[in-house]
């Protein structure tokens, strides 16, 4: 059974070519949400297997958003998927508990790979 | 600003612009002296941290279409795919200035989404500094990436 992957990004480019680089695998994308209210309340209907989430959005970010959903759902994978990606960001994910963090742009090998890895911890 | 503060913030600008225009779309760009066109779009943000900033790309019409269709595959595209590739590319050239600026000076900073305008845009601000920095990625295919600090408590850009 494929693993359902939930996109959170407020950009529709980024959604298409991540959308784009699931098509030809085993993992389906089931939600695409533009900000962190939205995918708080999405991740209670699909509940999927994995997060992209990207930090840069109108409203709560990404960061926060991935708090919150993992303070709901400690299970819960969540792979950044961001552009703006330094030491603090990076550490205050690990710290939240995300699973990755990939840099926009991204590639297909690099993410994919990423996601491997996150199904994996 | 003093000199070598300058210098800095130009290489920061430059590397984060150019790298990000090969990743993201495969497209070399160079700096040029000459401006952008009449046909214009602007990009712009707000850096927000304890040093604020406004950051816009002035960029030809042209060149961001050229963009888009790299980055959609396609090589006729609605308004709409060229204000979404120039968001989401401007949005990462952002994030790379934000990360070059940490690497300098470890102050830590984010921004806003950008947002996208037809013709060409500056915020009415008193700027405490202004970089401007001209590029061409072919004919017709000028950019402008300006910085402009601002006061601390003034976020003129999305005015």
């Amino acid at each position: 059974m494929p693993k359902k992957i939930m996109i959170v990004d407020d950009s529709r480019i980024a959604q298409l070519q991540l959308q784009e680089i699931f098509s030809d695998t085993d993992y389906q994308v089931v939600a695409c949400c533009q900000n962190g209210e939205e995918a708080l309340e999405t991740y209670k209907k699909v509940v999927p297997d994995l997060v992209t989430m990207d930090i840069v959005m109108p409203g709560m970010d990404g960061l926060d958003t991935a708090r919150l959903l993992l303070q709901s759902y400690p299970d819960a994978r969540v792979l950044m998927v961001s552009s703006l990606a330094y030491e603090d960001t990076i550490k205050e994910a690990e710290r939240i508990g995300a699973k990755g963090f990939v840099y926009k742009p991204f590639d297909h090998d690099q993410l994919l790979q990423a996601i491997d890895n996150a199904f994996q911890k | 600003m003093n000199l070598c503060v300058e210098q800095k913030l130009q290489d920061i600008l430059s590397s984060s612009l150019q790298d990000t225009t090969i990743r993201f779309a495969g497209i070399r760009i160079w700096e040029d002296e000459a401006a952008p066109s009449d046909d214009i779009c602007t990009v712009h943000t707000v850096l927000e941290g304890r040093r604020p900033a406004a950051l816009l790309l002035h960029a030809d019409r042209a060149f961001l279409v050229r963009l888009a269709q790299a980055i959609m595959h396609q090589s006729v595209l609605s308004t709409r795919d060229v204000e979404d590739v120039a968001t989401e590319y401007f949005n990462i050239v952002c994030g790379r200035v934000v990360a070059g600026l940490f690497e300098a000076d470890h102050v830590s900073a984010c921004f806003q989404s950008p947002c996208f305008k037809p013709g060409r845009y500056l915020p009415k601000t008193d700027s405490t500094c202004r970089c401007i920095l001209n590029y061409a990625g072919g004919d017709h295919e000028r950019m402008q990436l300006t910085y402009l600090g601002l006061c601390a408590n003034e976020h003129g850009a999305n005015a």
